[in-house]
Parts: C-alpha cells; sequence; structure tokens
C-alpha cells in the first residue's frame, strides 16, 4: 500500500490538469483546502486496485456539475462528507475507502481531501482516465452498472437522492438540480464490492496524474520534460503521448448555439508555416493540423505552456500564449465499439468516424 | 461645433486641452499642490480660450487613480462573505500591498434567509459602527448566476444601518472568480475615499464656474464610464493613460490593428497591441502589484533590449495574431536606429494631443449580463430583450445619449452544464 504526502499535492495537482485535456476545471481553490488539510491529516493511504477487499464497499465522491465555477466557491470537502454519510445509511454499510470517477481536474484533489477528512482510503483507478462531461461516460455505464443511488449536496447543503437505473436520465436529472443552484454539487455514488470494483475500475491512473505532475515539476527544458512524458506515459495503459504542434494561440472563437469553441494556432519552432485548429465542447475534443485530423475524443488533446513548462486548461489560454498540444491514447478500455458509443466523437456531435492515434501516427507507435 | 475639454490629472499636473470634434486646439499644462488649484487653471483657460461653460458639450477624464494608492491612510472595512462552504481568509492584499495599514473585519453567511443572519448582520453592523467604519464590500460565491442573494443582504443592510454604509457589492464586476472579485473589492474601496475627496472638490469647482456639461472617464480597456461608474469601480481608470495613447496613435495614423512600442524603462522595451482600434485587453486576467484582476485592461509584453534582436522579431511574430503583418508604431525615437525587421515601422510622438485625440474616439460601454437556465431561443430571446430594457433604462437614468449606439450579444454557455444554463452579456457601445 502507498500513502500520499504532502508532497504529492503539487504534482496531483499538474497531473490533473494534463488529464483533463483542456477542461475539469483548474482545482485552483481546490489546492489550497488540499495544502490545507494535509498539514493536518499527514498522509492518506493509496490502495491498489488488486488490494481491495472483495467483499468490502467501496463508493465514489467528487464535484459534479460544472467544475469550471469551482473558481468561486470555497470548499471543505465536508460537504461530500454529509453525502457519504447519507450513502452509507441508505445501503446501510460502512464504506472501506473511496475513489474518484474521474481522475481529471477537480476530481482528483477533491476527492482526496475528502479522503483525508473521511480518514479513509483512495483507490488508485477511476472511471474515466481522463475527463469527460457527462456520468454515463465512465466504465460503469460500459458495465452496464447504474450509477445508483446518487447522492449529492449543493452549495446550500441541501442533500439529494436519485435512484434512477438510467444513467442518461441520472444525468439529466443531477444537471436540471444543479443549474437550479451555482452549477456544481459535491456527491457520493456508486457503493460496490472490490471484487466487482475490480473488473470496473481503470487502475493506477490515481498514480499516473502523480507520475505526469512530478515530470512537470522535476525538468526545465521543454525537450527533458516532453521525453520523460513520453516516458511516463509509455509505461502507463494510456500509450506513449505525441507531441502534434508547438504553436501561438491566434483566436479563440466561440461557435454560439453549437456549444463549440475553436482554438487557432500558428506553428512555431519545427511547425513555421503549419496550423493547428482544436475544436472544445468542455474538452479538447478533435485537432486538425493543416485542415487535416491530428487526433481525436477519447484519445487526450493536452496543452503545456512552454513558457512556463506547466500544463493548461481552455480557460487559461489567451491569444498570444504559446503552447505544445500533446495527444495521448486513451486507455484502451474506451477504444472498444460499445465504449466509443459512449465516448466516441459522435457523442459530441461529430459525424467523423473515430482514428486513433494509434492510427494516425503508425510509425511512431509501431 | 460644440467643444469638449480634456483633463489629463497626474499626480501633479493637470493638462487641459480643448478640442472641437478630435481636434485638439488648444492645451495647457500646469502644476498643482491641491485639486483646488484646477479652479484657477480651468477659469484662466477659459478666459484665453474665449469658452463659455455653456459650449462645452462634456469633459473627459484621463486620470488613473492608483496613483493615490501608496498613500492611503490606514483604513478599515467589513467584509460579508457569502455562499461559500467556508469564509476566505488569507488576503492576497495584505502582501501585495504590504505599506498599506489595513483591517479587515470579516463576516461569513452560508445563506441571506434564516433569522439568524439577519441576527449576524445586525451584530457585525454594530461591532463596525462601534469601531467607527463606515464601508463594507460584499462578496457572493456564484455572484455572476445569482445576484439576489447579494442584493438581500445589501438591503437588510441599508435597513439596519439606515443608510450610513457605504456597500460594494460584487455582482457588478461580471466577473465569475470569487478571488478576483474580492481583489476588485478591496481596491476599490481602499481608493475610495481619497477619489470622493477629489472628485467632490472637481464637482465644486464645476459648479463654480457654472459648468454643467457631462462627466465621463477613461478606462483602461479604453472605454468610457460617468462618474457613478468611476465611484463604483476606481480601479477601472487604471492604465487609462495607456489606454489613451493607444487609441490615440491608431486614430492618428489608421491602423486599426497595430502593435504599439510605448515605453522603454531599465533596458526593457513595452509592446502593447490595438485591436479594431482600441488597445488589447490582457487575457484571462492582469496583473496589479501582483493581485489578479480581470481583463479590463491592456495587455502587454515586456522585452529585454539586451537579447538580440531577432528575439523581437520573434516576439512580434508570436504575439501578432493576424495571418498578415501588422505595423508597428513606436513611441520610442531610439528604436529606428536599430529597426532590422520585415514590420513597418511607423514612429510617432506621444504627445498630449494623442491622448485626447485617444478620448474623443473613445466609446462609452456598459456591460450588464444575466443568467438564463432556460436555453430555448424564444427564452433567450427574451433575455435579450430585458438586458437591453435594462441597459436602456440605465442610461435614461444617467441622462446619456449615445450615437451610433451598438448592442453586442454574447450567449456564454456554462460549461459541463451547456445544455441548462448560460449568461447572456450585453454590452452597449455607442459615441458621446
Amino acid at each position: 500500500m502507498k500513502y500520499i504526502d504532502q508532497s504529492w499535492i503539487k504534482p496531483l495537482y499538474l497531473g490533473s490538469i494534463f488529464l483533463g485535456a483542456g477542461g475539469g476545471g483548474k482545482p485552483d481553490n481546490i489546492l489550497l483546502l488540499c495544502q490545507k488539510i494535509f498539514s493536518k491529516v499527514l498522509t492518506v493511504p493509496l490502495l491498489d486496485i488488486e488490494e481491495l477487499a472483495e467483499d468490502k464497499v467501496y463508493a465514489a465522491t467528487g464535484l459534479v456539475g460544472s467544475p469550471e465555477v469551482v473558481d468561486d466557491f470555497f470548499c471543505t470537502g465536508q460537504e461530500s462528507l454529509e453525502a457519504l454519510n447519507r450513502l452509507s445509511k441508505s445501503i446501510n454499510s460502512p464504506l472501506a475507502g473511496l475513489f474518484t470517477l474521474e481522475c481529471a481536474g477537480v476530481n482528483i484533489l477533491y476527492p482526496l481531501c475528502v479522503a483525508g477528512l473521511a480518514k479513509l482510503p483512495l483507490i488508485n483507478g477511476d472511471c474515466i482516465g481522463r475527463a469527460f462531461p457527462e456520468l454515463q461516460m465512465t466504465t460503469f455505464h460500459l458495465n452496464n452498472q447504474a450509477l445508483r443511488p446518487f447522492v449529492f449536496s449543493n452549495t446550500e447543503k441541501k442533500v439529494y437522492e436519485f435512484d434512477d437505473k438510467d444513467n442518461f436520465m441520472l444525468e439529466l436529472n443531477i444537471r436540471h438540480i444543479l443549474s437550479q443552484v451555482d452549477n456544481i454539487g459535491f456527491f457520493a455514488t456508486c457503493p460496490t464490492k472490490g471484487k466487482e470494483l475490480q473488473k470496473i475500475l481503470i487502475p493506477h491512473t490515481f498514480t499516473l496524474a502523480y507520475e505526469i505532475g512530478r515530470v512537470f515539476t522535476t525538468y526545465t527544458s521543454y525537450e527533458d520534460m516532453l521525453y520523460n512524458l513520453i516516458k511516463t506515459t509509455r509505461n502507463s495503459i494510456y500509450g506513449a503521448c505525441i507531441e502534434l504542434f508547438i504553436g501561438t494561440v491566434q483566436q479563440i472563437e466561440n461557435i454560439e448555439h453549437k456549444h463549440w469553441q475553436a482554438i487557432y494556432l500558428k506553428g512555431i519552432k519545427d511547425y513555421q508555416e503549419e496550423t493547428l485548429q482544436i475544436l472544445t465542447q468542455n474538452e479538447n475534443l478533435i485537432a486538425y493540423k493543416n485542415n487535416k485530423l491530428a487526433a481525436m475524443v477519447p484519445d487526450l488533446i493536452s496543452m503545456i505552456d512552454i513558457d512556463t513548462l506547466k500544463p493548461i486548461n481552455n480557460n487559461t489560454i489567451s491569444p498570444g500564449m504559446n503552447i505544445a498540444v500533446l495527444g495521448t491514447p486513451a486507455p484502451l478500455v474506451w477504444k472498444t465499439k460499445d465504449a466509443l458509443n459512449i465516448v466516441g466523437p459522435q457523442c459530441f456531435g461529430y459525424k467523423s468516424p473515430y482514428k486513433s492515434l494509434e492510427e494516425l501516427y503508425f510509425n511512431y507507435y509501431y | 461645433m460644440k467643444k469638449r475639454l480634456v483633463l489629463i490629472i497626474k499626480e501633479k499636473t493637470i493638462d487641459l486641452l480643448l478640442g472641437m470634434g478630435k481636434i485638439v486646439i488648444a492645451s495647457r499644462r500646469e502644476n498643482y499642490c491641491t485639486i483646488r488649484d484646477l479652479k484657477d487653471m480651468l477659469q484662466n483657460f477659459m478666459r484665453f480660450n474665449n469658452i463659455k461653460p455653456q459650449e462645452l458639450e462634456n469633459l473627459l477624464f484621463i486620470m488613473d487613480f492608483t496613483y493615490l494608492l501608496p498613500d492611503i491612510p490606514p483604513s478599515s472595512l467589513g467584509y460579508i462573505q457569502i455562499g461559500s462552504s467556508t469564509p476566505h481568509e488569507q488576503f492576497k492584499i495584505e502582501k501585495s500591498f504590504a505599506n498599506i495599514d489595513l483591517n479587515i473585519y470579516n463576516l461569513y453567511l452560508l445563506s441571506t434567509d434564516s433569522r439568524e443572519t439577519q441576527a449576524k448582520l445586525a451584530n457585525f453592523i454594530a461591532y463596525l459602527s462601534d469601531k467607527g467604519i463606515d464601508k463594507i464590500a460584499i462578496n457572493n460565491a456564484f455572484a455572476n448566476f445569482n445576484e439576489e442573494r447579494e442584493k438581500s443582504v445589501i438591503s437588510a443592510l441599508y435597513k439596519m444601518g439606515k443608510g450610513k454604509f457605504k456597500i460594494f457589492p460584487s455582482h457588478i464586476y461580471n466577473v465569475s472568480n470569487y478571488l478576483v472579485r474580492e481583489n476588485m473589492l478591496f481596491l476599490n474601496l481602499l481608493l475610495y475615499n481619497e477619489i470622493k475627496k477629489v472628485m467632490t472638490s472637481i464637482l465644486e469647482i464645476l459648479q463654480e464656474l457654472t459648468i454643467n456639461s457631462p462627466l465621463f472617464f477613461l478606462q483602461g480597456n479604453g472605454t468610457l464610464t460617468n462618474l457613478e461608474g468611476i465611484l463604483a469601480s476606481p480601479i477601472n481608470s487604471w492604465q487609462s493613460l495607456l489606454a489613451s495613447s493607444l487609441i490615440g496613435a491608431s486614430l492618428i495614423t489608421g491602423e486599426k490593428d497595430c502593435f504599439v512600442l510605448t515605453e522603454q524603462k531599465n533596458n526593457f522595451l513595452q509592446i502593447n497591441m490595438v485591436q479594431k482600434g482600441t488597445p488589447r485587453c490582457s487575457t484571462p486576467f492582469a496583473y496589479l502589484h501582483g493581485l489578479t484582476m480581470p481583463p479590463y485592461y491592456p495587455w502587454r509584453k515586456e522585452f529585454e533590449l539586451a537579447a538580440k534582436n531577432n528575439d523581437l522579431k520573434n516576439v512580434l511574430e508570436q504575439n501578432n495574431l493576424y495571418s498578415g503583418q501588422i505595423p508597428v508604431i513606436s513611441f520610442l525615437d531610439s528604436v529606428k536606429d536599430y529597426w532590422l525587421f520585415p514590420y513597418e515601422l511607423m514612429p510617432l510622438e506621444n504627445n498630449l494631443a494623442i491622448m485626447a485625440a485617444g478620448a474623443f474616439q473613445a466609446q462609452y460601454q456598459l456591460e450588464i449580463t444575466s443568467t438564463t437556465q432556460d436555453m430555448s431561443p424564444d427564452a433567450l430571446n427574451k433575455t435579450k430583450k430585458i438586458l437591453k430594457q435594462k441597459s436602456d433604462t440605465l442610461l435614461t437614468q444617467h441622462n446619456i445619449q449615445l450615437g451610433n449606439i451598438t448592442y453586442d450579444y454574447c450567449i456564454i454557455p456554462v460549461k459541463y452544464n451547456l445544455q441548462n444554463v448560460s449568461t447572456v452579456r450585453l454590452r452597449v457601445n455607442g459615441e458621446i
């Protein structure tokens, strides 16, 4: 068993932004909270999936709604504790540990804070392996499991409990309630025995986020950083990341009514005279280099500010910024036909079928 | 043609410039000790240039009130935080402005509608009254989506405090970031008394000289606001002098999109930019003494002159937001000696006439937002109509008539709740 201590927080913060693939929220306020909690709690046990007790019950916790608005709110971590208590009562079972549904953005550090306060271990795995916007875009749904009961408390401490069997309905119902007050809530859900969870979770994503973050805190040149990011991701269930482009942000355009944004970059360094266009909704969904497909969801399209050598999300970019765009293959679980029906390009409104990074850059990968 | 007067007020000097249309026809610079000296200056200037008070169409102030910050006397204020799970307690302003003696008395409210809240508020204002504090800032989590919480506290405070507190709400800033709003609140509160003193003196002087023309103030983003606007957020005047030069340079050269080399300090060259005739603003944030501020202030890039010439070319190319080259206007005479780049260099003296031209050219801007949970086209159109009515009412209330008025709507869906919630923003621009 590993233990998460204070030294993990900064790397996890940076790793969470990278795995957010442009979205997932930038957890600055939660970073402050995490630092405060870890100055008292000291360590949180991190259970590898193989270490789960087969007949004990574990539950997911985190932030639901729009993590983008979290800059406007100071959490304590107690918000989810109320939901967890209610969940535990509802299923009439104690919880042996916690996991995050989405190992990216705000949903790395916030569940960690909750685990610290609840004095429960955290599981080294999640149900997405990156950031996705909707609850059915999880391995629970892929494994025909409903996210039930789903308990969440809103910012006014009002607690709601849902027991939908249909994850799409659950998603609609929750968004509807959330939009009425502040757009974020704090949840506890998916009470599941360890034995089942071992089949559902994408393993080792928490430590991968940490290792990715460590690269950003260790290396001071872009070349070293890229080399080590490739090395880190290659030794994971994702696959080696690849540099797609280096360029200057020229324009960020809102495509009204379609809910899309387009980020236009013009190339610098080895990409002079080239262009990259990234289409985004909440996360980066598709990239075109010189008008040709360069990467698409569910593969990760992440961005790094090459002046500071730190990962950034879409809310932080601005025209004139020099950024590197990296693609990382999604975990294999998202590349099956069934999975692509949940998280493939069509689920975001694109007609084009999915083409993996491995297909697009065959010579790099094979 | 009616005449317009520009007042460029700095720490020790006042420049008076008389304009007709967008042309400066007379100017005078004076040193001053107190703002009361303005009376004689104005009187002499008007007499000398044969200006009658009723001939003045408006008065345009270019005045960066942040110069007052270093000399702010010890200040105390009440700070009410609403809606977060926990109050924010580490105020960055105390580090950024270590020389300012600032006491912040904090009250935290989880909700606003309980009896307990009313009791807390009553105790708080009694406490503030005892301490002789008359200014209260209110910051509400998600103020952009829900201003009602803030409004209900304001109304309770007015009732309980019988109007003796000056209250600064955060929702008026249209900023979706708690800490940024907090920074703005504190800076505005710090500046408020000083700017109020200055403006009261100026208003008295104008009254004595029977000048009743409307007053407008240039802001850092290159737009104009009225007296109420600048009193509500004096920090928006930060970098207004630079903004006037940028707009003026664009107007005089006819270049709507260009770089402007504005300053050279300690071997660093400051590069600014004009987009569509107005200053390019720093996004997503600007920084004042390390404090994060909203993107209402001119973007800037500093370039170290000791670096190679080729690096300056790279900096210009990286920050050129257009596909082709754009001209570079330079206020710095020395730059042309080593200018070897393909970008066209246009030397221009940054004088008062350019700044005044910038103020004449600047448009009045009013920005209001509303959040809607109904995303149907009908509902969005209804929200747009409500915003337009609200903006028209505000302009009428402030007696502002704009020419060539434009209504620019922007629908900003809340990420991850794209189908459920949108902020609709209206920017009204027009010529004064």
